[in-house]
């Protein structure tokens, strides 16, 4: 009997296409993910356990799809046919109908999945190599995952949807028990601080603790057991069964035993009965009131187009967001927003609760919202076409001639008005947020333009998904085309698959990147452009579905094919227009091009060149064009012992260069694909001997490009570390390639190694510092800050002009302009400026107190403050990449750092950290502590600026606060050190942030418990005396003699242990 | 007047099942009914003249226009009332009236209202016209397929299988609700019910395997029996005996007895007494082709 059922299913799923094509989708997608290195994690193999529990696990989450799919169709097939009645009353026995219903859902999302990890495994065979990137090929990793993680997870899934299927008997809640289970997931890994989530952020052990018990996919265990282990073990260990991990795998496989013995229990063969409201049957005669006469009617003209089209959009409507399957829908999205908003709000262990501003309001929904629209659109799209069909109203409908255009617009408008409807409540949760959160200042024209952002995107997708179904003329095929599409098209894993070029994007959303400061700045000239495309490619799609109308190919007339003239032109112009400008080079040739600048230009390095001295330039800004030029000129000396005949100029490929030149130079090659202008001295270039070059160059942020991070010539904001961009001299080592297996697959020789902490220097050492004087113009309202000492401010032309002078800084400096606040005070003769968006004062007066702290902490522990100004001026979140820097006289915070909600009660004080930790760079590091680049100089300033923020905030908040403070590092070092790699202080690399900032702040905190406060203050006091510009500049070796000089005999091993280990 | 001509109308389906073949028509005002067993085609030429399929070759001529070829022309004046009709959920009556109204072109407001609610009457709706229509039962589902039919200006209507599970009762309502439109326009009526056809219909033609085997009134086929039917009741054993030796038209149980109506021109062995020839005998002589 169980045989013969599982037979008849077979019989029946084997002629249908969509059921080999998702057999194939995920083959494919496994071979996909198998081969192509999508997400690395540095120092993990691509085939280490750590790696495959990481696709595996992710990928679990897909079988949703398969299990869906196959619950729609065969455990409401019955339903669906109407063939309830004749099955119920055979004499199949619940049980076999149960076994065999759930086993062949269950057997195929397996199936499907054993056919994903066959491609994963045949794609890693086909790539795996000797290189360090791949371990030993062991199919017991595999096999591990595929049970302790896998089929426990399908497992539950499928018990879930089913249940839902055999208790509902609705589509809908079947296919919206999938999106449940996937907002749970989703939920969960907000608050478990899963690498999945962007921009996750570290929790805390309890979080953890609770995640790891409750993620039904196994994967906040997965993360919580390995998340202290080495990389070796992360390569070469599978998961224990023990702990939470265990905990949790039993407690789903139990849940979904339980689950199945109940709806087994209460499972009857009982038909579904969806009239229960029936009314009784009315056969009273009425008194008539109206008289039927026949009624002339009129089918064309445009009146009538247009009742049509709002009569179809009223039914579907109507019957759409009646059903309850709509407001659960609704409910599911507002619950994972709500979700995603509460985790957003709450920046983590790291960071205190965020202002809910709108900006961070409507993030929270471009983050949430897109994918939940995108599957509503999937399946309202689909379902909208073949409604009147299933219903069985077609017949009644099609008898009538109305437009197939005007059915087409109307079905797409009903799409629209679903997306626009979800979009609205969404802001309506956001703008309820902030009312609960007490930050009720609401941006109603930031909110409004998500209907733009997100509701247009949307809505291009969901007349995509119609104009397919049309064209395909089948529910399920067009599906799952449509779907597919938009993967690639749409979705970030499309991106990651290498489909990252504007022309194959389609109608990809806006970013979560609204700024509260600059809003989304130039990307919404971007998206203008990119939609223009989408929406010709749509429209192009449109005008062929509405062709091929109940038409089949070759029935329709050439001549009508005309009509798809207008939309290939739309789509050619704006696909033109893109190709054009898009400039951005794939990473390949990126990297290619670095490996040529490197052959080519390597001989400059060690060729004697002149150091620049002095920069004076003009720096002309246009926030509101996105764009600056820039004009000046340096001095260069000789300060080498040699006579100088060549000299090579090298500038950023990313700007426009005008003018380079000199009159004592004659330019000899200009290699504009690496940006290198070569020079040949007029008359050979004695040392001491200087030389002043002019140059000339613009920049503006073409949309289509986006920007570097420390180029944002946003409209308000901005921030820009200039420097990069200004010409420079002699080989620049920041265009080689730094990966050592990229240079081993490229057979590039291995890098020059880093310079040893012990390697001598030249002396005197040349610091290469310059005296910097700039004039910089902003636009009227705006002000603009740079580094050092402004010595003139004034406006002229409607433009206003800052003049800022430093001496003796290095050769990094940056400029800002925005609509600033500003408040002012001073500490001692110092003058102390804060400039900030002025909605973000909220913070203002703690950051002058702990400015002032600072500043009084260290001019009286390590010596006097070189400038007489100190700034501290926020920009836009548009630059990434730092939470705060600090210059010369200036220090630059991000508003999302700078805009926090301070609870003096609990979490850290993130503006005392920031303003301690950067104010106290100008002792450590710029122009006083500043080392040559070798093993060990990370910690000479960073790590010294740890130290000094640790033990302000000591001062500040008390003991308790610093030790929480130290665990919090511990716990983060740990948590990232299999990744980074356990390097000693002293010879550690300058790059590996987690050693320097994380284990650096621990180790100095056993270091201040080994020899105290003032002894290490003491210490740093003389390093800084002996060691600061213009003196001969100090390694680590130095602070640790400084530190045993100041403490006794006996603390010395114990001394050099804390950095030697 | 007007004239609904089908000529030569031939349709194969994909399978090879020959759903009509070189069916000849004429259909003037009135009511008209088309009967036929199940699967005789019937509803295969109802959906070909409402523009639902196409056939593979003949013509169909509604009012002298090629409605094959222009099947608006058709549609904008038709009232179709399919054999088997769902509805969107939770639309009420009058707001699916008005649904459809507006796709049959029923562009003036206040007209529309006062016809949807006319009807609505008509077809005794008016107290549940804000009720879902999904929720109504068989027969008011019914009716209310006949106020969409009747929506508009139609000059012609086709009603496939109308009273299929309707109880009796429903069923006369019905057929009263029918028999009062049908004046100065076509109505077809599908079915395979030789009552309804009896009840409601002057003109009539019978299909069956895509063929058309009669057409015309009824009355004259009557008449054309007359004395030729015969009957008698017997053993239930003795029926294959007597079907070798008669043309049995029909058999009908009656308490456990089986009475048989038999064609002939004379009684035959006198052992059948004379009965008077009614248009099931038409139906079922036409189907054996006993003629």
């Amino acid at each position: 009997m169980l045989r013969h059922l599982l037979l008849f299913e077979w019989k029946f799923y084997s002629r249908k296409i969509s059921f080999y094509l998702i057999l194939l989708a995920f083959f494919g997608l496994g071979l996909m993910t198998g081969t192509s290195a999508v997400i690395s994690f540095p120092n993990i193999t691509y085939n280490s356990p750590y790696a495959i529990n990481f696709f595996l696990g992710l990928f679990s989450l897909a079988s949703l799809f398969p299990i869906v799919l196959m619950a729609t169709q065969s455990l409401l097939r019955e339903k669906d046919n109407r063939f309830e009645q004749i099955l119920y009353a055979t004499p199949i026995t619940i049980r076999n109908y149960f076994i065999s219903r759930f086993s062949l859902v269950f057997g195929f999302a397996v199936f499907t999945f054993l056919l994903f990890l066959i491609g994963y495994i045949i794609g890693h065979l086909l790539t795996i190599n000797n290189s360090e990137q791949w371990g030993v090929f062991h199919l017991s990793y595999y096999l591990h995952c595929f049970f302790t993680i896998v089929l426990p997870n399908i497992f539950l899934c499928t018990v879930i949807v089913c249940c839902t299927a055999w208790f509902t008997k609705n589509k809908m809640f079947v296919y919206l028990s999938g999106l449940g289970i996937y907002i749970l997931y989703m939920v969960v890994s907000i608050f478990s601080n899963s690498p999945f989530m962007a921009g996750s952020v570290p929790v805390s052990e309890s979080t953890m603790n609770l995640s790891a018990k409750i993620d039904l996919f196994g994967m906040a265990a997965f993360f919580e057991q390995t998340q202290y282990w080495t990389a070796l073990q992360r390569n070469t260990t599978v998961l224990q069964l023990s702990g939470n991990f265990l905990w949790n795998r039993i407690g789903v496989i139990l849940l979904a035993f339980l689950l199945l013995i109940a709806a087994y229990k209460f499972f009857k063969f009982k038909l579904t009965n969806q009239q229960k409201k029936k009314i009784a049957i009315a056969n009273d005669q009425e008194t008539k009131k109206y008289v039927y006469n026949k009624t002339a009617t009129q089918l064309s003209g445009k009146g009538y187009f247009f009742s049509t089209i709002l009569s179809f959009l009223k039914i579907d409507l109507k019957s759409t967001i009646k059903s309850i399957p709509f407001v659960v829908l609704v409910v599911l999205t507002l619950f994972m927003l709500g979700m995603e908003m509460h985790g957003a709000i709450n920046g983590g262990i790291r960071l205190p609760q965020y202002f809910v501003t709108t900006a961070l309001m409507i993030n929270a929904i471009s983050a949430t919202l897109p994918i939940l629209l995108l599957l509503a659109m999937l399946f309202y799209g689909s379902e909208l076409v073949w409604k009147s069909k299933s219903l069985n109203f077609s017949s009644i409908e099609n008898s009538i001639s109305f437009s197939n255009v005007a059915l087409f617009i109307s079905k797409f408008v009903t799409l629209f008005f679903i997306s626009i409807l979800l979009i609205f409540l969404c802001i309506v949760l956001g703008v309820l947020f902030q009312f609960i959160y007490n930050y009720p200042i609401i941006d109603f024209k930031a909110y409004l333009s998500l209907f733009y952002y997100i509701g247009l995107p949307a809505s291009l997708c969901g007349l995509l998904i119609i104009a397919l179904q049309y064209i395909f003329k089948n529910k399920y095929i067009a599906l799952i085309i449509a779907a597919a599409f938009l993967v690639i098209t749409n979705s970030l894993l499309g991106n990651a698959f290498g489909f990252s070029h504007p022309l194959t994007r389609f109608a990809n959303f806006m970013p979560d990147v609204y700024s509260d400061i600059a809003g989304f700045s130039y990307l919404s000239k971007a998206f203008i452009i990119k939609m223009f495309y989408s929406f010709s490619f749509t429209l192009l799609l449109s005008v062929i579905a509405i062709l091929l109308f109940e038409k089949s190919l070759k029935k329709v007339k050439i001549k009508s094919f005309r009509l798809l003239l207008l939309p290939l032109t739309f789509l050619f112009s704006s696909g033109f227009l893109i190709f054009k400008n898009y400039h951005k080079a794939s990473k390949t040739d990126q990297l290619t091009w670095q490996q040529q600048y490197e052959e080519k230009y390597k001989s400059y390095q060690k060729k004697p060149q002149p150091s620049i001295t002095d920069v004076k330039t003009n720096i002309n800004l246009f926030p509101q064009k996105n764009s600056y030029n820039v004009t000046g000129n340096f001095i260069m000396v000789n300060k080498t012992k040699f006579e100088i005949s060549e000299i090579l100029i090298n500038t950023s490929n990313e700007i426009i260069w005008n003018v380079i030149t000199s009159s004592k130079l004659i330019l000899e090659k200009k290699d504009t694909e690496f940006g290198q202008y070569l020079f040949k001295t007029k008359q050979k270039m004695l040392p001491n001997d200087s030389i002043v070059v002019s140059f000339d160059f613009e920049y503006e942020i073409h949309p289509i490009n986006n920007h570097q991070s420390f180029n944002a010539i946003v409209e308000n904001g901005a921030f820009m570390r200039i420097s990069n961009y200004f010409p420079k001299i002699g080989y620049n080592l920041e265009n080689e390639i730094g990966d050592e297996l990229e240079r081993k697959n490229r057979k590039m020789p291995l890098q020059d190694v880093l310079t040893k902490v012990d390697a001598p220097l030249e002396n005197p050492y040349n610091y290469e510092f310059i005296n910097f004087d700039a004039i910089i113009s902003t636009a009227a309202n705006q002000t603009a800050i740079s580094v050092g000492d402004l010595v003139n401010s004034y406006s002229k032309n409607n433009r206003n002009y800052f003049h800022y002078k430093a001496e003796n800084i290095p050769f990094r400096f940056a400029v800002s302009t925005a609509t600033y606040a500003i408040q002012k005070s001073n500490y001692n003769d110092i003058s102390i400026e804060l400039l900030y968006e002025p909605k973000h004062n909220q913070n203002i007066t703690h950051l002058m107190k702990s400015i002032k702290n600072t500043m009084q902490y260290c001019e009286t522990n390590f010596g006097k403050y070189p400038y007489k100004t100190i700034r501290f001026a926020e920009i836009s979140s548009f630059t990434k990449g730092f939470a705060a820097t600090a210059y010369p006289a200036s220090v630059f915070i991000n508003e999302k750092q700078f805009h926090v909600k301070l609870d003096q009660e609990e979490g850290l004080d993130i503006i005392n950290e920031l303003a301690a930790h950067e104010l106290s760079h100008q002792w450590w590091g710029n122009a006083q502590l500043n080392s040559d680049y070798r093993e060990g100089s990370g910690v000479l300033t960073e790590t010294l600026a740890q130290y000094t923020k640790l033990m302000i905030y000591k001062k500040e908040h008390g003991k308790d606060k610093m030790m929480e403070m130290v665990k919090l590092y511990q716990n983060m070092y740990d948590s990232e050190k299999a990744f980074s790699g356990e390097e000693a202080l002293f010879n550690s690399n300058p790059g590996n942030a987690n050693v320097i900032y994380n284990k650096g702040l621990v180790n100095m905190y056993e270091l201040y418990l080994l020899i105290g406060e003032e002894k290490i203050n003491l210490a740093l006091k003389n390093l800084l005396a002996k060691y600061k510009f213009p003196l001969q500049p100090a390694t680590t070796l130095n602070l640790v003699e400084e530190l045993k000089l100041v403490s006794d005999k006996s603390e010395s091993i114990k001394i050099e242990v804390l950095f030697k280990k | 007047m007007n004239s609904l001509k089908i000529t030569n109308l031939t349709k194969t389906y994909d399978n090879g099942v020959k759903a009509l073949s070189n069916i000849y028509l004429e259909i003037e005002n009135g009511m008209f009914g088309l009967l036929g067993p199940n699967g005789a085609g019937k509803s295969t030429l109802m959906k070909t003249i409402v523009g639902l399929q196409q056939p593979d070759s003949g013509g169909i001529f509604f009012n002298k226009e090629n409605v094959i070829e222009n099947s608006k022309f058709i549609k904008s004046q038709l009232g179709y009332l399919p054999q088997d009709f769902g509805v969107y959920p939770n639309i009420a009556a009058y707001d699916l009236l008005n649904h459809l109204a507006i796709l049959k072109g029923l562009n003036n407001a206040t007209t529309r209202k006062e016809q949807i609610l006319a009807l609505l009457e008509k077809t005794n709706l008016s107290k549940h016209k804000n009720k879902a229509v999904s929720t109504y039962s068989g027969g008011m589902r019914q009716r209310f397929g006949v106020a969409q039919a009747l929506l508009g200006n139609p000059q012609i209507i086709i009603v496939d299988e109308p009273t299929a599970g309707l109880d009796p009762e429903e069923r006369n309502r019905f057929n009263n609700l029918l028999s009062e439109i049908g004046e100065n326009i076509i109505v077809i009526l599908s079915t395979h019910l030789v009552e309804d056809v009896r009840n409601l219909c002057t003109q009539m033609t019978i299909i069956n395997k895509g063929e058309l085997l009669l057409s015309g009134n009824s009355e004259q086929f009557i008449d054309k029996l007359k004395g030729k039917v015969w009957k008698k009741q017997i053993d239930k054993n003795e029926l294959v005996a007597y079907q070798n030796q008669y043309k049995i038209i029909s058999t009908q149980l009656q308490a456990g007895k089986l009475n048989i109506r038999v064609f002939a021109n004379e009684n035959p062995q006198n052992v059948f007494a004379p009965i008077e020839a009614d248009l099931e005998d038409v139906y079922f002589t036409t189907l054996q082709k006993m003629q």
